[in-house]
């Protein structure tokens, strides 16, 4: 039974320019199964843990991922499963709000220590 | 210090039985090295046709990896209408209509640049902003 999920992101910046940036998007989005509550998963340096599994066929599945770590410049690369393509990395208490396409699948690639990495998904309706 | 802040907020009333989801996480967008705040901004909105395939949103810094942020927003309202994000040759993921992403991008390889595609059909008009770390060199002018 598919279920409703409200995604809200708000960019907010006072200082930097003469015009203040703020803006705010919402979407409603209709989700099913698989789908992963609030979890986490330590990642060591070098080695990778996967977040979304490349399922084999396509589709989408929006994915919240949060690197929790506080201390150290540690961080985690954000790659394909299929390919292991790194396109992004998140430092100490950074985020990302992200559609995944299921035939790629998501895994992270820990980077300089260990990292608890925390995340949820839910597949798209 | 230039303070950009990104606030995220997940939430669903159905989605967990007895209990409601609220997802909340925050974050100031840090240049790379993480010491100061990011001051490149771009930000716009345009409109992708199915006709003119894979579009480059965004060229990449193409040197080594930097901190960059990336907002797109599908703005379509057919829900039929999708775009598909990826960087170079690697797909990311799928935009229906309606449907935002905020992900870090390295763009730390000449060919990292950011890709969007409308599909199946028409055109879907779109808004994007991208937060940038320099260092950001200006090309010689080719003027005599």
């Amino acid at each position: 039974m598919a279920t409703t999920l409200t995604p809200t992101l708000t960019i907010n910046d006072t200082t930097t320019f003469s015009d203040a940036v703020n803006f705010s998007v919402t979407d409603t989005l209709s989700v099913t199964t698989p789908s992963s509550s609030l979890t986490t998963v330590s990642v060591a340096s070098t080695a990778t843990a996967t977040i979304y599994a490349d399922s084999g066929s396509n589709g989408t599945a929006f994915v919240f991922i949060k690197n929790t770590n506080t201390a150290n410049a540690y961080s985690v690369d954000l790659r394909t499963i299929n390919g292991t393509n790194v396109y992004g990395t998140l430092h100490n208490g950074e985020f990302a709000f992200i559609p995944i396409d299921t035939n790629e699948g998501l895994q992270v690639l820990g980077v300089d220590g260990t990292v608890v990495v925390e995340y949820a998904y839910w597949t798209k309706a | 210090m230039a303070t950009t802040t990104a606030t995220v907020s997940i939430t669903s009333g159905d989605l967990q039985p007895g209990n409601n989801l609220s997802i909340n996480a925050s974050s100031t967008l840090m240049k790379t090295g993480l010491t100061t705040g990011m001051e490149l901004m771009e930000m716009g909105r345009g409109e992708l046709t199915q006709a003119s395939a894979r579009d480059a949103l965004h060229e990449a810094l193409g040197t080594t990896d930097s901190a960059n942020w990336v907002y797109i927003c599908n703005n379509s309202t057919d829900d039929q209408q999708y775009m598909k994000i990826g960087i170079h040759e690697t797909v990311i993921g799928n935009l229906g209509a309606g449907e935002w992403l905020w992900m870090p991008w390295n763009m730390g390889d000449a060919d990292a640049e950011i890709n969007i595609e409308a599909e199946p059909s028409g055109t879907i008009p779109y808004e994007y902003a991208i937060f940038k770390s320099a260092p950001y060199t200006l090309a010689a002018s080719t003027a005599a």
